[in-house]
């Protein structure tokens, strides 16, 4: 009984402990401006069909008219077309469907190997944005 | 007791005169992060830019890894890391190169850019997309031109590393 009670007073303590130095860690700092702007989801999409500068428009007009989309690009010179969008309100495979209604030839890109990868991080991303993400949600400094 | 009365009653009377007497300082000119319009307008500009940098055909060989990593994750913002992860350097540096009331933390940008031979039609390609970006959102003459000094004057530490 006695070694339980001590168990539960030393991990409770533990618990603690780690509790105060993630919130001081959270709370260090004010968080970053990014942090206050919502994530976006985005669609890079190739379209055979947009030949010109008239049908560029005529799709970013389009697109940027959707409900959940916040940005739209289409070039006739690469014939890409690229949306940034709110994942909560529109997906990809709706907008994707939706350029496919206007456009018979939709794709993905293809992407050529290139020789410039610039400074490389030793700890994945990945990581580093969950570590983000949880920071900003323990920081009362908003 | 009195005295003590007529003597509160006259130093008020005194601080209300002499601070009704004070002229009204002009209010402080709105920094250009709030003529901007704060972080919603940065990052809907930001946003834009990215896109039309990744659709620039100049811009290929530079962004090709963003490109990649946008097409191989399908754009889930939690596995289109690179994207993400710049989106947010630039929303921070723009904020802060407007007098917001943040810092960048990213790296500087020579080190950002060492190894990639940035060239001056590469860097000029970029400023045209941002321009374009800017025009989107109808971000006044004066706000533009001082945005891309202040960003302009990056381009030595950027181009030719």
């Amino acid at each position: 009984m006695n070694v339980l009670r001590k168990t539960a007073t030393i991990a409770g303590w533990t618990g603690v402990a780690c509790l105060t130095g993630l919130l001081t860690w959270a709370n260090w700092e004010a968080p970053p401006l990014h942090a206050q702007a919502k994530p976006i989801g985005v669609a890079l999409l190739k379209v055979d069909g947009l030949t010109d500068e008239a049908r560029a428009a005529g799709i970013r007009r389009k697109i940027d008219g959707l409900p959940g989309v916040t940005a739209c690009s289409a070039n006739p010179a690469s014939r890409l077309l690229g949306v940034t969008y709110d994942t909560d309100i529109i997906s990809e495979k709706e907008l994707t469907a939706f350029v496919k209604k206007q456009f018979n030839q939709v794709s993905q890109p293809s992407v050529e190997e290139t020789t410039v990868k610039g400074p490389q991080c030793p700890v994945p991303m990945e990581y580093i944005l969950k570590m983000e993400r949880l920071k900003y949600a323990l920081c009362f400094r908003q | 007791m009195i005295r003590k009365t007529w003597a509160a009653t006259l130093l008020l009377a005194g601080t209300l005169a002499f601070t009704g007497c004070k002229k009204d300082e002009p209010a402080a000119p709105k920094s250009l992060y709030d003529r901007l319009g704060g972080v919603n307008a940065i990052s809907a500009v930001v946003d834009q830019f990215m896109l039309n940098v990744a659709a620039d055909p100049k811009m290929a060989r530079t962004f090709a890894p963003l490109v990649q990593d946008v097409v191989k994750n399908g754009g889930d913002p939690a596995k289109s890391t690179r994207f993400q992860s710049l989106r947010n350097n630039l929303i921070d540096q723009i904020g802060q190169a407007s007098g917001g009331p943040q810092t960048y933390k990213g790296k500087d940008m020579v080190t950002a850019h060492k190894g990639m031979a940035i060239t001056d039609d590469e860097f000029n390609s970029l400023v045209n997309d941002l321009v374009a970006s800017l025009n989107k959102f109808n971000v006044p003459s004066t706000e533009q031109t001082e945005l891309l000094t202040v960003l302009g004057g990056l381009k030595p530490q950027i181009v030719g590393k």
